[in-house]
């Protein structure tokens, strides 16, 4: 018997677990497959608050801006490279080498050292796989006009045969080196080098290095005392899978381990059984390793994503279900738009909620399941991609249902 | 002003132009083809990719079977490398009226098909997902056609000729002097440069364009357009054609191809060739036919749907009868010679017709201009390969170096050009990794694509190489196509005009089928393009 049950483990459900595990309780994670932050850059967009929490049902509105804030200081709590103005958009590069912005970055994502630079030396691992050099270099030079682009190759001895066999190296096999002693030690031999043979002054030249996976646990070594000697860097986010959104995730789930928690993975919800009323979730069945388990919890924390993560599928005539409760789904009857970038409707589909969180019938908005909570890409009324709220909305969702559980 | 001379202009890059196209070069007559988008970008694409054995017209319209059963088996002779002999079934259900079937049987014969019966139980032993409500099922000639393929081929074939076509070209004004046509004026839709293309004789060939080009030459012309619309699905739920056994009607033939099958199709009566546009309903209604066939279809996985424009020729029929659907009116083709019957000389319109049938049509429009310009030759394309000469020590090189699947795959679409890609490989293994996964695209092949020159867009890329046509439908390599895009300085880095529009025209196909997994992918897609590269509101 757990104090919660957590199912997903997504940015959300990662954030109503910790802040559960830090209040005392008693957590347990269940996760079909592997974070959804495996497949987001590392940079969370908060969106404008302001604007988002007018729309009716968005969950803006429904936590409201207090939660927010204390939902990202508990962030940057837990990931101290995230550290800095939370509140303002930073410029941070995309994988094709032009700009963005995001409010919430691991500082060495931050591109505001190449708007000052003379000098733009672009690393290219060689054989890093969905990295394009040529593309990224003219980017960079459209972006930054008062600087010099230049491509720097990588030719690692560890890649040499991947090399000779023409085989593409994904980022997260680069990172794995990387995040060697001897990979460390690369880098900053490289930066050492570039440092000592600057033909620009120093401060003026700045490297970018794709896919490369910040270290969320410390500030980054350009800050540091002592590395005056190298070569200021900045990260540039990789395609999916991508090591940032792997290190995020791998650094929550450090977290939350080391706060008692326990993680499931590999276990998908089959069902869940209810309360005499039928008015709570006494327990849900989880299906791990072939064998169906019934778990008990006093609370349960939905947040098994939306169409994308797999807690909302969709099938033939557009119908929407949620795949734990069934509960029923906020689904719009105009379901598609033809600018395919633009406004979607059927982005909009998921789980209406009171405003501690708990299901609603969204048309009768009678309450459903009492202990039950909803956090992050399950909720109705809101499109992380057009809106650019993901992070925010997962961070203050997933920490008001952990704070409530 | 850019000009061009020719004995005979073609208008029409589909089947039927090209085919024409490579008939002539093989007659030694000089031409030129002109065609507004991509050569089969129209209604040659836009189909279930089936070569007909004739069975399907059997009863309603025998010259259209034996037509369609003598080009089967010149195309299977003459281009195997664009056919797959898988065969066909003809499947009469428990609910069809027997009758029919005996209908069926005599025009058959008449028309020369050959067919055979297989009993329900072996029919449901070799197609596990046909319905078990099979009543009688007979076997005929049907196969799988690549329309892009058969367009290619003919294309080259045709420049190997002599002959020479030029795409983004739109023709806009059929030129006279007197009473004879002295060529055609334009524009390169890409560059907006004008064109004059002079010429003796010009055969419209445009298909659900016809009435349009024959208008911008003063004569009138009535084509119907009728729009089809199909599914793709993700697997091959099939091995071989599965025909209703009925009066044809819509969703009744299924066809694979390679990994996929195609399902087809409705008929509507629209008002131009623009309107092919595949709607929700239309999914959902073709989805709902499709059942009677294979009952667990609607657990498949939907790729997307499309749809075609058929060019049905009316001008022999009374027009106006309320109600009148497509396929009441005939499959057949005219030639109209726009001499005879508007005093325009030199003026040919092709009209109607179906893809099984491109190779006679050309055939009777080619000797019509041969006629005319006292040309004795006769028509070889019924005898002349249009299978490529790709050398032996290439093939094994390219599978040496390839995945075998993804070295047949690129075999089969470079043809000739393959030696250039295994070279390319060779000279830098890192080419040889697959681009497009989905379709097994490698690096090389799309960089020798893109650099072809009447490559412009993605969607270029895309027909010639079948780059994003599979399962995630362009989420992962529209962004790596680009970087081959750039040839021309002129084009920006992050050309966001050409991403969108390539995305734009996946997404068409994906709206009416956006559930499952595929609307799961589309997910992913927008979470690339909005999300990490913030293409949104650009």
């Amino acid at each position: 018997m757990w104090d919660v049950i957590v199912i997903g483990e997504g940015l959300a459900g990662l954030t109503a677990a910790l802040r559960a595990a830090q209040r005392g309780r008693e957590v347990l994670i269940v996760s079909e497959g592997s974070s959804s932050l495996l497949h987001a850059s590392g940079a969370l967009n908060l969106g404008d608050f302001a604007q988002l929490a007018q729309l009716p049902g968005h969950p803006y509105q429904i936590v409201g801006r207090h939660v927010l804030d204390r939902a990202v200081a508990f962030f940057q709590d837990i990931c101290p490279g995230y550290a800095g103005d939370s509140g303002a958009a930073k410029p941070v590069l995309t994988p094709l080498g032009t700009v963005r912005l995001a409010e919430l970055l691991p500082r060495a994502f931050q591109a505001t050292p190449l708007q000052t630079a003379k000098r733009i030396i672009l690393l290219a691992p060689q054989g890093l796989r969905d990295f394009f050099p040529d593309v990224i270099r003219v980017n960079l030079g459209q972006a930054f006009s008062s600087a010099r682009v230049e491509v720097k190759e990588l030719a690692l001895p560890s890649f040499r045969s991947w090399q000779e066999q023409g085989l593409g190296i994904a980022p997260m096999v680069y990172q794995r080196y990387w995040a060697s002693a001897e990979g460390r030690a690369a880098i900053e031999r490289l930066r050492r080098d570039l440092a000592a043979e600057g033909v620009a002054g120093f401060g003026e030249t700045v490297a970018v290095f794709p896919g490369l996976a910040p270290d969320l646990d410390r500030e980054p070594p350009g800050d540091e005392a002592g590395a005056k000697d190298l070569l200021p860097m900045v990260l540039m986010p990789s395609f999916p899978p991508a090591p940032a959104g792997a290190a995020l995730a791998a650094a929550l789930e450090r977290r939350f381990l080391r706060s008692g928690g326990e993680l499931w993975r590999g276990s998908r919800v089959v069902g869940a059984v209810l309360g005499s009323s039928g008015s709570y979730c006494a327990g849900i069945i989880v299906r791990s390793k072939g064998k169906d388990i019934s778990l008990r919890a006093r609370s349960f924390i939905l947040a098994s994503g939306g169409i994308l993560g797999g807690g909302i599928v969709v099938g033939p005539a557009r119908s929407a279900e949620e795949t734990v409760f069934g509960l029923p789904l906020y689904a719009p009857a105009d379901w598609t738009r033809p600018d395919f970038l633009g406004t979607q409707p059927f982005a909009q589909t998921g789980v209406s909620v009171d405003p501690e969180l708990r299901p609603l019938d969204p048309y009768s908005r009678a309450r459903l399941l009492t202990n039950v909570r909803v956090a992050g890409r399950t909720l109705a009324h809101w499109d992380p991609w057009t809106e650019h709220c993901g992070g925010g909305v997962s961070l203050a969702t997933g920490y008001l249902a952990g704070e409530l559980a | 002003m850019q000009r061009y001379t020719a004995q005979v202009i073609i208008i029409g890059g589909g089947a039927t132009g090209v085919g024409l196209l490579r008939d002539l070069s093989l007659r030694g007559v000089a031409a030129l083809l002109l065609e507004q988008g991509d050569l089969a970008h129209g209604t040659s694409s836009r189909f279930h990719g089936l070569l007909h054995s004739g069975a399907r017209y059997a009863v309603k319209d025998p010259l259209a079977a034996a037509e369609c059963v003598r080009e089967n088996e010149i195309l299977n002779k003459v281009a195997p490398h664009c056919v797959r002999a898988t065969g066909g079934w003809f499947v009469e259900l428990a609910a069809d009226d027997p009758s029919y079937t005996q209908a069926w049987l005599a025009g058959c014969s008449q028309a020369g098909i050959p067919v055979q019966e297989i009993s329900p139980v072996e029919a449901c032993r070799m197609e596990p997902m046909l319905t078990r409500q099979v009543r009688r099922v007979f076997e005929v000639p049907d196969a799988a056609v690549d329309g892009f393929q058969l367009v290619w081929a003919n294309a080259r074939a045709a420049a190997e000729g002599g002959a020479s076509y030029k795409t983004y070209h739109r023709v806009e004004k059929v030129l006279r002097r007197g009473h004879a046509v002295s060529g055609v004026y334009g524009e390169n839709v890409l560059t907006h440069e004008k064109f004059l293309a002079e010429g003796q004789l010009v055969v419209n060939a445009t298909g659900a364009w016809a009435a349009q080009i024959a208008a911008a030459a003063g004569a009138s012309l009535e084509v119907i357009c009728d729009k089809g619309t199909l599914l793709a699905f993700n697997q091959r739920l099939c091995q071989r054609v599965i025909n209703r056994l009925r009066v044809p009607g819509d969703g009744d033939i299924f066809v694979p191809h390679e990994t996929i099958t195609i399902f087809g199709t409705t008929s509507e009566l629209v008002q131009s060739p623009r309107e092919n546009e595949p709607t929700d309903e239309e999914a959902d209604y073709l989805l709902s036919l499709g059942a009677d066939l294979l009952p667990h279809l609607a657990a498949c996985r939907v790729i997307r749907a499309f749809a075609g424009v058929r060019p049905l020729h009316a001008d022999d029929r009374e027009l106006g009868k309320d109600g009148e659907e497509g396929r009441e009116v005939s499959r057949n083709f005219a030639l109209i010679d726009h001499g005879e019957r508007d005093g325009i000389e030199g003026l040919l319109s092709i009209v109607g017709g179906k893809f099984t049938t491109y190779r006679l049509m050309a055939e009777k429009a080619a000797d019509w201009a041969a006629a005319k310009l006292g040309v004795t030759a006769p028509c070889r394309t019924a005898e002349v390969s249009l299978a490529p000469h790709i050398p032996e020590d290439a093939v094994k090189t390219a599978k040496r170096l390839l995945p075998a699947g993804a070295a047949e795959k690129m075999v089969a679409r470079l043809g000739p050009g393959t030696p250039k890609a295994v070279e390319a490989i060779q000279g830098d293994p890192r080419k040889a990794q697959l681009l497009c996964e989905c379709e097994m695209v490698t690096v090389a092949e799309v960089e020798q694509v893109a650099a072809d020159g009447d490559t412009h867009h993605l969607a270029d890329v895309r027909r010639k190489t079948r780059l994003g046509m599979g399962t995630c439908q362009g989420a992962f390599c529209t962004y790596r196509a680009l970087q081959f895009l750039r040839h021309a300085e002129a084009k920006p880095a992050l050309p966001v005009d050409e991403l969108t529009s390539f995305l734009n025209q996946r997404w068409k196909g994906i709206r009416p089928v956006a559930w499952g997994p595929q609307l799961r992918e589309t997910e992913l897609t927008r979470a690339i393009y909005l999300g990490l590269l913030d293409l949104g509101g650009n």
